[in-house]
């Protein structure tokens, strides 16, 4: 990678930063490109807006709630557990 | 210490509460249910372990917790195998590796854009579109709370696996909400 990498290289970058650090030789390169590339710019800020919606989504508890059939046959599991013993 | 805690009632109190936890983790009723009974009988095998210092609740999805980790280990090797770490994305940049396309900025607030009842419908269709391992790695990072060390370790995959995972994914994501919903804004 040259000294401030292609678009190319640098994409793979900004997800890559998002999951652990990077050396500070990666992250100055990152720093130059971006001062000179508005589509980089744009590009990683939705990256870390996908990202955040992620991390959202999957923090949002379902409430979608056990069947009946279903609670009727764990209630039925257990209790012959407890029977045999 | 069995007299703190009430098999009998388990299912009625916190089979719901289980359920729907782990539905959001496996995305499978089926496996979902299976996880919920599988969990009950552990615990209920294991009683005589069972200290006072937690509550029965906060027992039973310890328990779930480890059920949905072994569940996830035991499909991670066959649905991880030969993970094509080729860039896939190459359709995006000219020979030179620069932006084929303008890209526009999306603001800056996505909890507020979460907000809106019509976008968290695309969001969740755009997530259900991603590839099934993919989702997994959100789901472990996000849900379960996986360093990404503990993940590469669930899923028996390398670190360079997991970013390309984690780099496709976030793409894929951008790419279907750029197409069905920031573009008519």
């Amino acid at each position: 990678m040259g000294l401030m990498g292609t678009c190319k290289e640098i994409a793979f970058l900004f997800s890559k930063e998002l999951d652990t650090s990077l050396s500070p030789i990666t992250k100055m390169k990152m720093r130059l490109h971006l001062m000179m590339c508005k589509k980089c710019t744009a590009y990683k800020s939705q990256l870390v807006f996908a990202d955040t919606l992620l991390k959202i989504y999957y923090k949002t508890e379902s409430d979608e709630e056990l069947s009946f059939d279903a609670q009727s046959r764990m209630q039925k599991a257990l209790d012959d557990i407890i029977e045999q013993e | 210490m069995d007299s703190v805690i009430n098999p009998s009632h388990w299912v009625k109190l916190y089979g719901s509460m289980l359920y729907g936890y782990t539905l959001k983790r496996v995305n499978d009723r089926e496996v979902a249910e299976d996880l919920v009974q599988d969990t009950f009988v552990a615990a209920l095998r294991a009683k005589k372990n069972f200290e006072e210092r937690s509550s029965e609740r906060t027992w039973l999805f310890a328990i779930l917790k480890n059920k949905i980790i072994d569940y996830y280990r035991g499909k991670g090797r066959s649905q991880t195998e030969n993970i094509d770490e080729s860039d896939t994305l190459d359709y995006l940049f000219n020979e030179k590796g620069v932006w084929k396309d303008s890209i526009d900025l999306w603001g800056s607030n996505p909890d507020k854009q979460v907000e809106e009842k019509e976008f968290s419908k695309i969001l969740k269709r755009c997530i259900g579109f991603l590839p099934e391992v993919q989702q997994r790695v959100f789901t472990l990072r996000d849900m379960q709370s996986l360093s990404g060390e503990d993940i590469c370790k669930v899923l028996n995959i390398s670190s360079s696996n997991l970013w390309v995972l984690t780099h496709r994914a976030r793409h894929q994501l951008r790419s279907c909400l750029t197409q069905n919903w920031f573009r008519g804004k």
